[in-house]
């Protein structure tokens, strides 16, 4: 109980602080009200930061979870032989971004190995490839870890259940469909949940990669955020990330209720 | 037979996933004069194989640069206490949070999630006066206490212990049990996964934090492996390669370790019906 | 399979913590000094000595005073002996060695005395009885006073003369075959074995050219450190050479029965080990055999270092940290002074020697100003170790005019501590977006430093969010006694006050032939008189790329409106480029420049524009193949950024040899000058492309949250004062008008030659008279009329710019220039694609 509060209160007051600078001028002067906001909504690089992050959030989610589960099926499947399988993908996860870094310049460079290998000197980092690249770098370092999470549903459901499904009658899609996804449902909000922080966490490659300015195409709101830090504009930043919380806070709601969460 | 074909399909796609650390693997092998070789040509060959594979970048690094030990064993002191911070702290709350059924649970766990998708920038103002108000600017302690208070491991654990089933807690405070017991015996043990995976991955993001310790910490001295940088160029790429996979290691061997045992703990947690 | 897995991660983890147990042994950083107590600084007067005089030969006396040697540097070449007990007063002597030494010595080299009173003198010239050529040599002065010639300094150099040392210390000479060593690894000592061959002779040996450093030992031996042979010991009686230490090493001192040597530069090979730079060498004074290393990766040894050994047989070493001390037979340093508690830290001020005496007591002397200074430092227990109060000054990167501020500003606050943080102190390999933020934290928690450089960090933001104080207090006074150049007052200025103050300003300037120089104003013209004067060159070299570089930081302001970027002015600047380099048939002068050999040795300088922190890097290098091509009239016109008036030399001296080249000035002494006539010193430059331009260097400001606003504010001042201003650290000029006044009026014999006759064999295009360039000291005329210009100056470079945009542009102009040349675009098309570039940059 103590903890609980301890927690909240570590987490809580900054949050209300930043929701405080959020109306007033960036050194704490004088009162602004909601021009900060009116600001934020108005700027283009915003807007921009925004819906690309809106886009990559909504196409790298679903993506995760189909090819996950998809890999975690036939690992399911596979059973024994599959061992290596799963440490193999779990790898990605665990090294840092920074250790990477030196091997993704190798890889993606103009005169790199990808490059040497198709023998045209394409532009990774430049439209239409960098955002595919991006959300390429996040299925490489999160499927290891969602595969996991998913095997963990999967070995939890009953075979009891898949049996008295076969004597019914029901082929391996139906089974699939009407069995293993529903059994699966408590899995999935929390592979959403989590899905949708290390979707976040792609920042650091993106910035590392692509530098302060990158192609438009995967111009994120982290971007703006450390932008904004730079040159002190906190009352923006904080107006803007009170607003992110209020859409991410009602679309995670949606969400539960659409998965029908218990409360 | 089928079994066969799928395993083989799943140990093709493995291969470009472990291509990147094989990279980084023989990248570390690599001596100074193949690098040079290597960075200089038109197109960087595909696969990194070095003719001469040497250690010595590796000795390079473990001997002749005293700093990077210090700054290792530095981020040991950092991430260990503070993911076993975060499990104290953290798993009480997670069990509260995941055993109380009042009609805002949805919505704080709601808020969880929101706040760990939040910018730093945002939060790490107010830390710092809180931080410096404590004294504990330029000291360990900057990076380790905020870290013991993360929402991350407190949603993870809740997750974890949110599967338990109620007939079990019921069954043992019918005992007699009261609710530390109950916590320490069924919750712990059944949650453990969702434990595990909290420090784990509570481990690997201490490890590689950046900002935090660059703001919070002020001398040198106290600074963490995650700000060692090496610069590439050709006489300091197999160093530099051979430290990134120094760093990359301690993660890379718990994620290894702890996997099993995650999985075990899964399986036991699944045969629970 | 589990438990192959565990048990290698355990192994590894097993490994690792026994490497970090392992790395206990290697030597630590400095430690800050933690006890009560502290050295105070006492500056020390100098000799009265007459022009032409000047002082060498510091040492110290067996009778507790300090002597120092005058010296004449013109005929008859005269040498004067002073002595002092307390550095307030000095007596000339005359001892009897003196007058002895006054008849045969052409140049005197240096003199050191042990504690018995015996002695020697290094000198040029003649044995003492006059007989002989004139050689280095070095004469021994007995405990009365009497001086006699040694054996040292023949003919012959001992060094040549040595193959290697043998494993026990002795020394073989080459043509002696060595035996048991020669096949044993390099593990073992080399050391030096008398030759058996011209048995009773010792073996001749030659006074080692440019002795650098001597030592009289209390053993009466003479420890030698020359400048290109090596460092030994010599036995003045016979001459003979009888052991011989660190040949690379610069500096050598004699502590507790060790020869103790530092090496600055490079690397030394010794007992099969590779030691780099920035090490303390203890080898066995007996017979010269390494005993151990201390490498002292954290001294910082800019601008030299000075090593001596204490009676304890402590290693005492001063440089630009501070006063460092080795226990005898220890492997730690200690730190005993904080430079930046005295005159260390100043860059202006090298060490150069260090005299324990006394009890506890250490005299420094420092070369600055071409000149020697003596201070020394008393320990005083009742002084608290650390100043009451601190000053934090925070500069991105190490910054010469605000460390040489911290000594004039602690000549009013002795007991307040400066403190200079740098981005180093925040994180190592410079990411400066890292930095920023760091920094930034603290601003909004109402912390931060006192007082701020501003290169590379958002001015702009700073100012419109109230971070930086209104510094209109300080700018009044200084404006009302007229002692800086009021428009510098004016860059960092709106209607709510004055927020930063450029301390050192560059100047774009054009330089050539009169009548160009005449008619180019800016672009447009330069672009005109192009056209109009087609069979005439005008830069040496005219590829876009170089075009570019030149001409851009000069139009930045113009290239940004209202917030957004001006296209058109941009796609005239590629247009401009682009149409003059193809006025040129070949774009480089003389081939040698555009070869892969001479690319690649400039391949990594960055394009960047100064940003008000530290030196410009902007024309980094200056591009020779302009200058050689103005000097050697193959061209009209170079551009260079004036750092400061020791930079006037290098156009000056174009301008000269394209004007007929050096004369010989017979006045006084006689010397070459590199004169431009005075009436041309006007015509021969401009500012360009504008005439107010400028380029703001060593930007300083005072954090408005600062606890200590005034004395932040008196750092301020201490930045701009004549004492700090009037060095010239080559980050720009003066902005305070004495120091302006004097730096034109200065003189300092200087002569420099520049060139590249290795690099062109066979080149018909630079022939051998052609690739040299020679300069001397402006004459005054020119100097005033750079200075007439600097007082002209209106507008800063990159006035309104932010932070990411001046980043942006950095990096987009070259690369739309590339779309050009590759054909990709038009200069419409690329200055738009430029301007899409930076939107986002300036839609934030």
């Amino acid at each position: 109980m103590t903890s609980l509060t301890g927690t909240a209160l570590f987490i809580l007051f900054p949050l209300l602080d930043a929701v405080k600078r959020s109306f007033f001028t960036a050194m704490g002067g004088r009162f602004t009200g909601l021009r900060a906001y009116a600001e934020v909504f108005a700027n283009k690089a915003f807007q921009l930061a925004a819906a690309n992050t809106a886009r990559f959030t909504l196409v790298c989610i679903p993506l995760l979870f189909v090819v996950s589960l998809g890999l975690a099926l036939a690992v399911f499947a596979a059973a024994d032989k599959a061992e290596i399988v799963k440490t193999g993908l779990l790898i990605p996860m665990a090294i840092p971004a920074a250790s990477m870094i030196a091997v993704w310049r190798l890889l993606f460079a103009d005169s790199g190995i990808i490059n040497g290998i198709t023998g045209a000197a394409t532009d990774w980092f430049a439209a239409p490839y960098a955002f595919p690249v991006l959300v390429g770098t996040y299925l490489w370092k999160n499927l290891g870890y969602n595969l996991l999470l998913w095997l963990a549903g999967l070995y939890g459901i009953p075979a009891a259940r898949f049996e008295a499904a076969m004597i019914d009658g029901a082929n391996g899609f139906q089974r699939l469909l009407f069995i293993t996804l529903p059994s699966l449902r408590p899995q999935i909000f929390t592979i959403a949940a989590l899905s949708l922080v290390n979707s976040f966490k792609v920042f650091r490659e993106a910035y590392l990669l692509g530098g302060n300015y990158p192609d438009d195409n995967i111009y994120l709101l982290q971007h703006l955020w450390s932008h904004w830090f730079a040159s002190l504009d906190i009352d923006l930043l904080c107006a803007a990330a009170a607003v992110l919380a209020i859409a991410l806070f009602a679309a995670i709601g949606v969400l539960r209720v659409t998965l029908r969460e218990a409360t | 037979m089928k079994t066969k074909i799928i395993s083989t399909l799943l140990g093709l796609i493995c291969v470009p996933v472990i291509l990147p650390l094989t990279l980084l693997v023989l990248g570390s092998m690599t001596g100074a004069e193949e690098w040079r070789g290597i960075l200089a040509a038109d197109v960087i060959r595909p696969i990194l194989l070095p003719t001469y594979p040497t250690l010595a970048p590796l000795v390079e690094i473990l001997m002749d640069t005293p700093e990077f030990f210090h700054m290792f064993w530095n981020s040991c002191r950092i991430a260990f206490p503070a993911v076993a911070g975060q499990i104290l702290v953290g798993a009480p709350a997670a069990w509260a949070l995941s055993r109380m059924r009042f009609a805002g649970r949805g919505a704080v766990e709601s808020l969880y999630i929101t706040l760990m998708l939040l910018p730093f920038q945002v939060t790490m103002v107010s830390g710092y006066l809180m931080l410096d108000r404590l004294a504990l600017i330029d000291t360990h302690w900057a990076v380790i206490l905020p870290g013991i208070f993360s929402p991350f491991a407190v949603f993870l654990m809740t997750r974890g212990f949110a599967g338990i089933s109620e007939e079990l807690i019921e069954a043992a405070r019918i005992d007699g049990a009261g609710a530390v017991r109950i916590f320490i015996s069924v919750g712990l043990p059944l949650g453990l996964p969702g434990v595990l995976s909290a420090a784990v991955l509570g481990f690997l993001e201490h490890w590689s934090m950046i900002e935090q310790p660059m703001t919070f910490l002020k001398s040198p001295g106290l600074w963490p492996i995650s700000l060692f940088t090496p610069i590439f160029t050709a006489e300091s790429a197999g160093p530099g390669f051979a430290a990134a996979l120094l760093i990359a290691a301690p993660p890379l061997l718990l994620f290894l370790y702890g996997q099993h045992d995650l999985e075990r703990g899964i399986a036991a947690a699944g045969l629970k019906e | 399979m589990i438990i192959y897995k565990k048990l290698i991660a355990s192994l590894l983890c097993a490994a690792t913590l026994a490497g970090l147990a392992g790395c206990g042994a290697t030597p630590q950083t400095p430690q800050e000094s933690v006890a009560m107590g502290r050295y105070i600084e006492e500056a020390w007067t100098t000799p009265e000595i007459s022009e032409r005089w000047y002082l060498s030969g510091a040492h110290l006396r067996p009778d507790g005073k300090f002597a120092v040697v005058a010296q004449m540097n013109a005929e008859p070449y005269e040498i004067k002996y002073y002595t002092t007990a307390d550095g307030t007063q000095w007596a000339e002597e005359t001892p009897p060695w003196l007058s002895t030494l006054n008849g045969v010595a052409g140049y005197f080299r240096s003199i050191d005395f042990n504690s018995k009173g015996e002695g020697l003198v290094c000198y040029l010239g003649t044995k003492l009885d006059g007989s002989g050529e004139e050689l280095d040599r070095i004469a021994m002065i007995s405990a009365d006073g009497s001086i006699t010639d040694s054996a040292i300094g023949e003919d012959g150099d001992p060094w040549d003369a040595v193959s290697h040392m043998g494993s026990d210390g002795t020394i073989y000479a080459e043509d002696i075959e060595e035996t048991e060593d020669a096949t044993e690894e390099t593990t073992s000592d080399t050391a030096i074995v008398e030759s058996a061959l011209p048995e009773e002779e010792p073996v001749p040996s030659i006074m080692p050219l440019f002795p650098r450093d001597v030592l009289m030992g209390e053993d009466g031996m003479v420890y030698l450190t020359t400048q290109f042979s090596g460092s030994g010991k010599f036995d003045p009686i016979t001459g003979e050479l009888t052991a011989s230490y660190l040949t690379e090493a610069h500096s050598f001192t004699l502590a507790g029965g060790e020869a103790v040597q530092l090496l600055t530069m490079g690397s030394a090979e010794r007992a099969g080990h590779t030691v780099d730079a920035n090490s303390l060498f203890f080898s066995d004074a007996a017979t010269g055999m390494l005993n151990r290393t201390l490498p002292s990766e954290n001294l910082q040894i800019d601008n030299g270092a000075a090593i001596a050994g204490g009676e304890d047989g402590a290693v005492y070493i001063a440089n630009k940290s501070g006063l460092s001390r080795v226990a005898p037979g220890g492997d730690t340093w200690e730190q005993i002074l904080d430079g930046n508690m005295c005159s260390l830290s100043v860059p202006s001020m090298n060490p150069y020697q260090i005299f324990p005496h006394g009890e506890d007591e250490f005299l420094l002397v420092f070369y600055t100003d071409q000149s020697l200074r003596f201070f020394n430092y008393t320990y005083s227990e009742d002084t608290p170790a650390l100043p009451d109060s601190e000053l934090t000054v925070f500069t991105m990167l190490d910054n010469r005019t605000i460390s040489q501020a911290v000594g004039a500003f602690r000549q009013q606050h002795p007991n307040t501590l400066v403190n200079i943080r740098t981005s180093r102190d925040i994180a190592e390999a410079g990411n400066g977006d890292d930095v920023r933020a760091a920094l930034n934290t603290e601003i909004l928690a109402g912390k931060g430093p006192d007082v701020f450089v501003l290169g590379d960090l958002p001015l702009d933001s700073y100012i419109e969010k109230g971070v930086l104080a209104d510094l209109s207090d300080v700018v009044d006074s200084l404006l009302e006694t007229d002692s800086i150049l009021p428009a510098v007052t004016e860059a960092y200025a709106n209607k709510n006050g004055i927020f930063a103050i450029p301390a050192r300003v560059n100047l774009p300037t054009l330089w050539g032939d009169e009548d160009a120089v005449a008619a180019v104003t800016d672009l447009d013209s330069l672009l005109a008189y192009a056209k109009s004067h087609p069979d005439e060159r005008l830069f040496g070299n005219m590829t876009p790329e170089h075009l570019l570089y030149q001409l851009a930081p000069g139009t930045l302001n113009s290239l940004l409106k209202d917030g957004a970027v001006d296209i058109a002015a941009v796609e005239k600047l590629l247009a401009t480029v682009m149409a003059l380099s193809e006025t040129a048939d070949e774009p480089h002068f003389y081939s040698y420049f555009g070869t892969e050999e001479y690319l690649s040795q400039i391949k990594g300088y960055a394009y960047t524009f100064s940003d008000g922190g530290y030196v410009a890097a902007t024309n980094t290098p200056a591009d020779p193949e302009d200058y050689f091509a103005v000097a050697n009239n193959r061209a009209a016109l170079m551009l260079q950024f004036l750092n400061g008036f020791e930079s006037v030399m290098q156009s000056n001296g174009v301008i000269n040899k394209r004007l007929g080249g050096m004369t010989w000035d017979s006045t006084g002494e006689g010397d070459w000058v590199s004169d431009v006539p005075d009436d041309m010193v006007d015509k021969v430059f401009r500012l360009f492309p504008d005439s107010g331009l400028y380029e703001p260097s060593c930007v300083v400001g005072v954090n408005a949250a600062s606890t200590q606003p005034e004395l932040a504010k008196a750092f301020i001042e201490a930045v701009l004062s004549v004492e700090t201003q009037n060095t010239d650290l080559g980050d720009g000029f003066p902005v305070n008008r004495e120091a302006i006044a004097i730096g034109a009026d200065a003189y300092q014999s200087h002569y420099t030659s520049h060139s590249y006759s290795t690099a062109t064999e066979g080149d018909p295009s630079f022939p051998a008279d052609e690739m040299r360039l020679e300069y001397a000291w402006p004459s005054k005329p020119m100097l005033q009329a750079v200075a007439d210009r600097l007082s002209e100056i209106k507008t800063p470079m990159m006035q309104g710019y932010p932070l990411p945009i001046k980043y942006a542009m950095q990096e987009c102009l070259p690369l739309a220039l590339d779309k050009i040349i590759n054909g990709e675009s038009t200069a419409g098309e690329a200055a738009a694609w430029l301007a899409g570039e930076l939107s986002l940059a300036l839609e934030e």
